[in-house]
C-alpha cells in the first residue's frame, strides 16, 4: 500500500508511523496516512483505492477529534489528510468571497480577509485547527442568522473527487468554461446550485467524507463592519426570551444572535463568571456609507423589540462585558481548545428543533442527566438560530474527565439514553455523529435509508470513502 | 394508446368524474406556451399544439398520485405532472402518457408564523398563498412566472427568479421539507419530517436530498411528483391591521400602500456607474425590489395598457432612461424608512445617479406597489405583443449579469433590425440579486409574435445564438438547456455534467416513465 | 363571424391560468380567487376560458370533431365573461367571444345546441318564453292598482322570467315607477323573449331573427326608451342588439333609472330599513353590458412585433359597466348598510345560471349560486341584494337548498319597502 501511495504523493507525503496513526484513530487504526499536495493527488489516490478496493478516509482538520466522522469505521483504512492543501486561492472584496483548500484555518483565513475588508461566516470559536471548509461541509451553524439564507451557507461552489473518482467542479464553477474563462468574465463561483439540475454540492455537504473529497471550496464572505456592538441579555429560561427572538429574527436586524449557557459561556471565556441560566448575545453592525446611521436605527429598532417583549438588554451582566463576549466572535479558539479545558474532554449532542421547542427538549435532556447522574453544572448548551430563524441548531456539550470512571460511564450513558428521549420527543438529527447515527437511520423510512444509499452508489459505486459512517455499511469492493 | 383495464384502474384510483380521454380535453393540455419555440427549433413549423397525453387525471391526495405512478410502471406508460402548468415544460412529450392535474391538491396545509414557513400542495397558487399568508404578518418568495402559478411548482421543479427577490431571495433556496412521489412509486418525506414531525428543514440527515431534486434548475416534471412542499416565509413589512384594499376598475386600480414604502428609479449614465451602484445598494438589505430593464420595459412596468406603455416610450421614458434599476423600499418602522430612503439616496448620489421618479420622468400608481409585490410586473411584458420569452439566465455574480447585459446587446440588435423581435434597442434585460447581494442573474425578455412564423423562426434563430455565445463565453447556464440534446451540447464545457443527470435519473426512475423532455433521459440518445 | 377572425388570438393564447381567477391584483383570500365557476366545479383546463380558446382553436384547426363531451365542455360556461376581464388586463385577447362563436359553429353544423336548449328554443318560437307558459300568462303578474301609459314612448321589457318567474320584480318595478310618477307602457302577452337564452347557447340566427322583431315591434308603438329589470334582456337590447340591427331606443336598466329619479327628487326612500346587505353584480349588467362600439380601422405595426389599431380601437374591458349605479341607489337607502363581497364590479363571480347552464346542467348551477351564498353569508349580511330576476332565482335556490335564513331582494323590491306607501 505504501509504496503504491508513495509514488503518487512522494515519500514526505505518506506515513506508517505508529505515533501519527494513532492520532488518527478510533475504534480502528488506520494503515496508512497519505498528504496530497494537489488536486491531482487526490484524483490519482482515489483511482487507486478504488482499483484496490482501499477505504479512504477523508479528514482536513487537526485535533482533537470528538465527533468520529474524520475516524475510520473499519480495518486498514487510509487517512487521506488534506490539511497540507492550504492556500487561500483567492479573495474577491466585490464579489464577498473567498476560495481556500481544505487546509486553511480560520485564524488564517480571518486576517487576511480583514486585509481585503471582509469577514468570514463562521460557527462559534472553533478548534484552532478546524477546516474552514470542513466546517462548511459539515453544514455547521453559523453565528449570524441574517446572513443564513439556506442551511448550506456559507458553503458555495466546490471542486470535489468523488468516490468513483470522477471531477466535478460544482455549482456556477462547473462552467460553461474553465475557472480562468468565467473569471474573466465577470463569475466568482457565487451561484453554489448546480450545475443544472442537480445540487451536487447539497449531496456533498453533510455526507461526512463519504461521498466525495472536496480540494477546494469558495465561500460567503460579508464587509467587516465599521461598528461592531454587543448587546447581552440574561435569563433562568429561554422561554423568556422567545417572543423577544421570534420579533427580532423576523427583521434581520441584527448580525450575531444566539443563546449560549453560562457553562459553556464560562468555558469559552475560561472564567467563573455568576451569571444568569441563560445569556443571549446580540451583535449589532453598520458598515458603509451611512455606517453609523445604519448601527443607529438597528440598535433603536432593536431595543424597541426588547422594550416591548421584557427583555433588557446590557453590555453588562454582572462580570461579564460586552467585549468579554466579542473577544470570543470571529476567531478560532486557542489551543487547547476551550470545549476541552473545562474537564479534558467534551462530547457533544447536536441536533435541530425549531427555537419554540428548544426549552423543552434542553429540559428533557437534563432530566435524563439528573437520572444518570451526569453533573448539570458541565453540560454546555448553544442554541443557534438558522436559516434567518426558520429553525435552530442546538449544541450539547458534555464535559467529563476521562480519568474518572464514574463520569466517563454517566457521559457514555447519558449520550446514549438523553440523544434517544430527544429523538423521541422530536428533535432532528440532521447532521448525525457517533454513537446516534445508528439509532437515527433505524428510525428512518426504509425507503429513504435506500435513497440514500442509492445516491451513494451513483457517487461511490466502490464504497471507498469513509465506510460506516452514517448509513453506509459496505466495505470496499 | 391506452388499454382499457388501464385507464379502468387510473379511473378506480381517482373516480370517474377526474380521469378522462375526450381529445377536446386532452388538446388542452397538448398546447403550451414557447412550443411554437420548439417545434422550429426542431425544424418544424411553429405550433403551440403538442403531443396529446392518453389521458389526464385530477388525483386529490399523494396516495392517489403513487398508485398512478406505480400504474405507470407496471405498464410502462409515461407520466408528467402539472399545477397550472405554464410552458412546455408542463406538457408530455410522449403520446402514452398520462398527464397529471394537480388542480385538486390545493391545501394550504400548515402556516408556523412564529418559525416562518408554510407548508402548501401544488396548486395553491401564489396570489392565494400570499393574500393567506397576510393574516400572519408574512409574505413568501413568489416566482416571476406570475401570481396565478405555483409556489410549490418553482420551488420544488423549476427556477426561481422573482421580484421581490432581493428580499425574499431564490426559489431553490427557499425550499425546506418536501413530499416526493418519486418515478419509481415510492414515497420520500425528505428532512426534518420523518424525526420530528414537521416540515422545517429539507437537509439530513446526512447530505440532502434536496441536491438530488434540483439544481439551479429544478427537474421540469421529470422527476416524479411533488406532493407537499414547506416553503421559507418573511415578515410582510405593513401594520398589524393592514388590509389588501383594491379599489377602481379595470384597467386602473388603487390600492392602499402601507406606510413606510416608497419606489425609486435610480438612473446611471452607463454600465460603469450602474454596476457599483447595484452591488452596494443590494449588499445593504434594504429593498424589497432591485430590478432593471429598458426604458421600453420601464414604460411597460409603470403603465396599465399597451397604449400607455408606448405613450410613455415616446413621452420622456425613452429619452431619459438609460441604466437604471428600479428600486422599491419597504420598512417595518419609520426609523428603519428613513434610514433606507437616506441610504438608497446617497448611493445614488454617489455613483452619479438621479431619480427618475423624483424628477418626474415615470410615476408609478399605488396599484403598481401592488403589483410589485404580487409579482405580476412580469406579466406587463406581454402588453406589446401577447408573448415574450427570455433567452439567457445565468446566475452567479452581478459583474456576470452586467456583462451578459453587454454582451447580448449586439446580438439582439441584429434580431431587431431582423424586424422579428420586439425592439427595446438590444437594451431590454430583466435582472435582479439575491440574497444581500451575493448572486444575480440577468434574463433577457424578448418580444416576438406567436402567430408569425417569422418571428417564432427569428427568436428562436436568437435564442440558440445567446446559448452559443453563452456557452463559448462562459456567460452561465441559461434557463432552457434541458433535454437530452440541449444537456449533451452544454455538457462537454460544463465538466460532462449530465453524466451525472442520467445516473440519478436512472436511479429514482428505473423504467422511464417520468418525462424526461425538459430533464434527461437514462441513457444517451444515439 | 367565423373563428378564422379569431385565429390570431387563439394561436396566442399563453395558457397562463390568469383567466380562472379574478384579476390577480384583486385576490384577498384563497377561498374566493376563483372568477370561473366552471373550472372550478369541472377542473379540466379545457373548462377555463382559455382552455375553451385552446379547444376552439383545436377544432378550427381540424384536430377536433363534435363529440358529446366537447359539447359539454362547450356548454358547461355561463358565457359570464370574467375570464375576458382577467385575461384583458394583460393580452388582446377575448375568450368569451371564442367561446361564443364556437358556439354558433356547433349549431350551424348541427352537433349543437344541447337538448335542453333546443326544447326551449322551440318553446320561444312557439310560445313567445323559454319556460313554456301560455302567452297569455305574460300580463298576468299585472295587477290593476298598476299605472300603465299606453301612449308612452317609454316602455318597461318586462322579460320572460319576471313576468312569469320572478312576477314580484315585475310588480316592484311597476310600483317603483309609478311611485316616481314616471310613465311607461307595456307589452303585455305582446312581449316576446329579448332572445338572450338563444343567443348565449350558439342559435345566432333565431337570435337575430328575434331581435328584428323586437326592433320592429318596438318601433312600430314609437318606443324611444326602454327600462328593464332583467340584467339579461339589458345586455342583448343594449348590448348584443346593435352588433345585428341598427336601432336608436335608449336602453336603461333600473339601477341606473332610479339612481336617476333618486337625485331628482322623484324617489324619495325614507322608510328605514336596517340590515347588513351585500350587493351581487349581475355579469350581464357589469362586465358584459359595456357596448360594443362599431370600429373601422386598421392593424398597424408601430414597433417591431407590436401592433396598434389605427384609429384607436375601443378596448372593452369591462370598464364601463353597470357598477355604481346600484350601490349609490343603495348607499340613498335608510338603515342600510352596504358590505361588499370580495368578488365585486367588474369581477363579479357568476351566480352560475346563465347561458342555458340553468336548463341544462343543474347541478353546476346550483354548485356556482351556493358558491356565490356563502362569499354573501361570509360578508355578515343578512340579505343578498341583485338587480337581475335569473340571479335571484339562481341565488334563491342555493339559499333553498341549504335552508338558509338570509333573504333575498331585487333593488326594486328594496327601494320600494322603503318607500312611503310602498310594499
Amino acid at each position: 500500500m505504501k509504496t503504491a501511495v508513495t509514488k503518487i504523493v512522494g515519500e514526505e507525503s505518506v506515513s506508517d508511523d505508529e505515533e501519527i496513526l494513532t492520532q488518527y484513530s478510533g475504534d480502528f487504526t488506520p494503515s496508512l496516512v497519505v498528504w496530497p499536495m494537489s488536486t491531482e493527488d487526490v484524483v490519482q489516490i482515489v483511482a487507486w483505492a478504488n482499483e484496490n478496493s482501499v477505504a479512504l478516509v477523508p479528514v482536513s482538520s487537526g485535533g482533537p477529534r470528538r465527533r468520529g466522522s474524520s475516524l475510520p469505521k473499519v480495518d486498514n483504512a487510509v487517512i487521506i489528510d488534506l490539511s497540507r492543501m492550504n492556500r487561500i486561492l483567492r479573495v474577491d472584496t466585490k464579489n464577498k468571497m473567498a476560495m481556500v483548500e481544505p487546509g486553511v484555518t480560520y485564524g488564517q483565513l480571518i486576517p487576511e480577509l480583514e486585509r481585503n475588508g471582509l469577514r468570514p461566516l463562521m460557527p462559534l470559536l472553533p478548534k484552532a485547527s478546524k477546516s474552514v471548509l470542513a466546517s462548511c461541509l459539515d453544514r455547521e451553524a453559523t453565528t449570524i442568522p441574517r446572513f443564513h439564507w439556506d442551511l448550506s451557507d456559507p458553503l458555495l461552489c466546490t471542486e470535489t473527487v468523488f468516490g468513483s473518482g470522477e471531477l466535478l467542479r460544482t455549482g456556477s464553477a462547473a462552467g460553461p468554461g474553465t475557472l480562468e474563462e468565467q473569471w474573466a468574465s465577470g463569475q466568482a463561483a457565487k451561484n453554489p446550485q448546480g450545475p443544472s439540475q442537480f445540487d451536487p454540492f447539497r449531496i456533498i455537504q453533510g455526507s461526512q467524507g463519504s461521498i466525495g473529497i472536496t480540494t477546494w471550496i469558495s465561500m460567503k464572505c460579508e464587509l467587516l463592519p465599521e461598528y461592531h456592538q454587543i448587546y447581552l441579555a440574561g435569563a433562568e429560561s429561554l422561554d423568556e426570551l422567545e417572543e423577544f427572538n421570534y420579533k427580532l429574527l423576523r427583521r434581520r436586524l441584527v448580525d450575531e444572535h444566539f443563546i449560549i449557557n453560562s457553562t459553556a459561556l464560562c468555558a469559552a471565556l475560561g472564567t467563573d463568571y455568576n451569571l444568569p441560566h441563560w445569556i443571549l448575545v446580540l451583535g449589532i453592525t453598520g458598515h458603509g456609507l451611512l455606517a453609523m446611521d445604519e448601527l443607529d436605527y438597528r440598535s433603536k429598532d432593536t431595543l424597541d423589540i426588547a422594550t416591548d417583549t421584557n427583555v433588557v438588554l446590557t453590555g453588562a451582566l454582572n462580570e461579564l462585558k460586552h467585549d468579554d463576549v466579542k473577544s470570543l466572535l470571529n476567531r478560532a479558539s486557542a489551543d487547547p481548545y476551550w470545549k476541552h479545558k473545562l474537564r479534558g474532554i467534551c462530547r457533544e449532542v447536536i441536533f435541530a428543533s425549531t427555537l419554540d421547542r428548544a426549552s423543552h427538549l434542553y429540559s428533557v435532556f437534563t432530566e435524563v442527566a439528573e437520572k444518570v447522574g451526569f453533573p448539570l453544572g458541565q453540560i454546555g448548551a448553544y442554541i443557534q438560530p438558522v436559516v434567518q430563524g426558520i429553525s435552530a441548531e442546538c449544541v450539547l456539550d458534555l464535559y467529563a474527565d476521562p480519568g474518572d470512571a464514574t463520569e466517563a460511564n454517566a457521559l457514555n450513558t447519558l449520550l446514549r439514553d438523553g440523544r434517544e428521549r430527544l429523538l423521541d420527543e422530536g428533535a432532528f438529527f440532521s447532521r448525525p455523529f457517533g454513537s446516534i447515527t445508528d439509532v437515527i437511520f433505524e428510525k428512518t423510512s426504509p425507503e429513504m435509508v435506500k435513497a440514500i444509499q442509492d445516491v451513494k452508489a451513483i457517487f461511490d459505486p466502490n464504497h471507498v470513502l469513509n465506510p460506516g459512517t452514517l448509513c453506509f455499511k459496505e466495505v470496499p469492493r | 394508446m391506452l388499454k382499457e383495464n388501464v385507464y379502468k384502474r387510473l379511473s378506480d384510483v381517482v373516480g370517474e368524474r377526474f380521469i378522462t380521454k375526450a381529445p377536446a380535453i386532452l388538446d388542452t393540455y397538448a398546447f403550451q406556451w414557447c412550443f411554437e419555440i420548439e417545434s422550429v427549433q426542431r425544424g418544424e413549423e411553429p405550433s403551440r399544439f403538442g403531443i396529446r397525453p392518453a389521458a389526464v387525471v385530477l388525483p386529490e391526495t399523494t396516495e392517489e398520485v403513487q398508485s398512478i405512478v406505480k400504474i405507470c410502471n407496471e405498464h410502462d406508460i409515461k407520466f408528467k405532472p402539472l399545477s397550472t402548468g405554464m410552458g412546455p415544460w408542463a406538457a408530455v412529450s410522449h403520446p402514452r402518457s398520462i398527464q397529471i392535474d394537480l388542480r385538486r391538491m390545493n391545501r394550504i396545509l400548515e402556516v408556523d408564523s412564529k418559525n416562518m414557513y408554510a407548508v402548501i400542495e401544488p396548486y395553491v397558487t401564489n396570489a392565494e398563498l400570499q393574500a393567506e399568508l397576510f393574516k400572519f404578518g408574512l409574505m413568501h418568495h413568489a416566482q416571476g412566472a406570475g401570481p396565478q402559478t405555483s409556489p410549490l411548482a418553482s420551488h420544488t421543479a423549476f427556477v426561481g427568479p422573482g421580484f421581490t427577490s432581493p428580499y425574499t431571495g431564490f426559489s431553490g433556496r427557499n425550499l425546506l421539507g418536501v413530499e416526493w412521489v418519486m418515478p419509481n412509486g415510492q414515497i420520500l418525506r425528505v428532512g426534518s419530517y420523518e424525526q420530528s414531525g414537521k416540515w422545517f428543514s429539507g437537509d439530513g440527515p446526512g447530505f440532502s436530498m434536496r441536491g438530488v431534486i434540483r439544481g439551479w434548475m429544478g427537474s421540469y416534471g421529470g422527476l416524479g411528483v411533488f406532493t407537499k412542499a414547506a416553503i421559507k416565509l418573511y415578515s410582510w413589512p405593513a401594520p398589524k391591521d393592514f388590509k389588501w384594499e383594491i379599489s377602481g376598475t379595470v384597467p386602473h386600480y388603487d390600492w392602499k400602500v402601507p406606510p413606510y414604502w416608497k419606489m425609486f428609479v435610480l438612473n446611471f449614465p452607463e454600465w460603469e456607474q450602474f454596476e457599483p451602484a447595484f452591488y452596494e445598494v443590494n449588499d445593504h438589505d434594504a429593498v424589497m425590489m432591485a430590478s432593471c430593464s429598458s426604458a421600453e420595459g420601464l414604460a411597460g412596468l409603470f403603465t396599465d395598457t399597451k397604449m400607455e406603455a408606448i405613450e410613455a416610450i415616446f413621452g420622456g421614458v425613452l429619452l431619459h432612461a438609460k441604466r437604471y434599476f428600479i428600486v422599491l423600499v419597504t420598512a417595518h418602522t419609520e426609523r428603519e424608512f428613513n434610514y433606507r430612503c437616506k441610504l438608497i439616496t446617497a448611493i445614488m448620489e454617489k455613483h452619479g445617479g438621479n431619480d427618475l421618479i423624483a424628477d418626474g420622468i415615470i410615476a408609478p400608481r399605488d396599484a403598481h406597489y401592488a403589483e410589485s409585490v404580487r409579482n405580476m410586473l412580469g406579466g406587463h411584458a406581454f402588453r406589446f405583443s401577447n408573448c415574450f420569452q427570455s433567452t439567457h439566465g445565468g446566475m452567479d455574480s452581478i459583474a456576470l449579469a452586467v456583462n451578459i447585459a453587454k454582451v447580448n446587446q449586439p446580438i439582439k440588435w441584429k434580431y431587431i433590425e431582423k424586424g422579428v423581435i420586439g425592439d427595446d434597442r438590444g437594451e431590454g434585460v430583466w435582472t435582479t440579486a439575491y440574497e444581500c447581494g451575493h448572486t444575480a442573474h440577468l434574463e433577457v425578455p424578448t418580444v416576438y409574435n406567436a402567430a408569425s412564423v417569422e418571428s417564432c423562426k427569428g427568436y428562436a434563430e436568437y435564442q440558440d445564438e445567446c446559448n452559443e455565445v453563452d456557452l463559448k463565453q462562459a456567460l452561465g447556464m441559461p434557463f432552457f438547456i434541458v433535454g437530452d440534446k440541449v444537456h449533451d451540447y452544454y455538457g462537454p464545457r460544463t465538466m460532462d455534467y449530465p453524466k451525472w443527470l442520467r445516473r440519478i435519473k436512472a436511479t429514482f426512475d428505473p423504467r422511464g416513465v417520468g418525462d424526461s423532455s425538459h430533464y434527461i433521459s437514462a441513457e444517451k440518445e444515439e | 363571424m367565423t373563428l378564422d377572425q379569431f385565429e390570431e388570438m387563439m394561436d396566442s393564447c399563453v395558457r397562463c391560468s390568469k383567466c380562472k381567477y379574478i384579476p390577480q391584483i384583486a385576490i384577498k383570500s384563497q377561498r374566493f380567487s376563483h372568477i370561473c365557476p366552471s373550472v372550478q366545479y369541472y377542473n379540466f383546463h379545457a373548462y377555463s376560458g382559455g382552455g375553451r380558446m385552446i379547444m376552439a382553436n383545436a377544432y378550427h384547426k381540424g384536430r377536433l370533431e363534435w363529440t358529446p363531451e366537447m359539447l359539454d365542455v362547450l356548454y358547461q360556461c355561463t358565457n359570464c365573461g370574467g375570464c375576458e376581464v382577467s385575461c384583458k388586463w394583460v393580452y388582446d385577447f377575448e375568450p368569451n367571444e371564442v367561446i361564443h362563436e364556437l358556439r354558433v359553429q356547433a349549431v350551424k353544423s348541427g352537433a349543437g345546441p344541447m337538448p335542453a336548449h333546443k326544447k326551449y328554443i322551440d318553446l320561444v318560437r312557439q310560445k313567445n318564453n323559454p319556460y313554456g307558459e301560455e302567452i297569455e300568462k305574460r300580463s298576468d303578474w299585472l295587477s290593476d292598482d298598476i299605472e300603465v301609459d299606453d301612449g308612452s314612448s317609454t316602455l318597461y321589457f318586462v322579460g320572460c322570467t319576471a313576468a312569469l318567474r320572478r312576477e314580484e320584480i315585475a310588480v316592484s318595478t311597476a310600483r317603483v315607477l309609478n311611485a316616481a310618477n314616471e310613465p311607461f307602457r307595456i307589452l303585455g302577452s305582446d312581449e316576446i323573449c329579448c332572445g338572450s337564452p338563444v343567443y348565449r347557447v350558439g342559435d345566432r340566427d333565431t337570435a337575430i331573427d328575434i331581435m328584428k322583431r323586437n326592433v320592429e315591434s318596438f318601433r312600430e308603438r314609437g318606443i324611444k326608451r326602454i327600462i328593464t329589470s332583467c340584467s339579461g334582456c339589458f345586455n342583448m337590447l343594449k348590448t348584443e342588439y346593435p352588433r345585428y340591427v341598427e336601432h336608436d331606443f335608449e336602453v336603461v336598466h333600473t339601477s341606473q333609472l332610479m339612481e336617476e329619479l333618486l337625485r331628482e327628487g322623484r324617489l324619495q326612500p325614507k322608510k328605514e330599513i336596517p340590515m347588513k346587505i351585500t350587493y351581487h353584480d349581475p355579469c350581464h349588467l357589469g362586465r358584459m353590458s359595456e357596448p360594443y362600439e362599431p370600429y373601422e380601422g386598421e392593424k398597424v405595426e408601430l414597433l417591431s412585433q407590436v401592433y396598434i389599431w389605427d384609429p384607436p380601437k375601443p378596448f372593452r374591458q369591462g370598464t364601463h359597466g353597470v357598477y355604481d349605479a346600484p350601490r349609490n341607489v343603495l348607499k340613498q337607502i335608510p338603515g342600510v348598510e352596504l358590505v361588499e363581497m370580495e368578488r365585486i364590479r367588474e369581477y363579479s363571480y357568476c351566480c352560475g345560471a346563465g347561458a342555458g347552464c340553468k336548463s341544462a346542467y343543474p347541478d353546476f348551477a346550483l354548485f356556482a349560486s351556493n358558491e356565490r351564498v356563502d362569499e354573501a353569508k361570509s360578508t355578515g349580511a343578512e340579505a343578498l341584494v341583485s338587480a337581475c330576476p335569473f340571479c335571484k332565482t339562481s341565488l334563491q335556490d342555493a339559499l333553498k337548498e341549504r335552508d338558509d335564513p338570509m333573504e333575498f331582494f331585487d333593488l326594486t323590491q328594496l327601494v320600494l319597502k322603503s318607500l312611503e306607501g310602498g310594499e
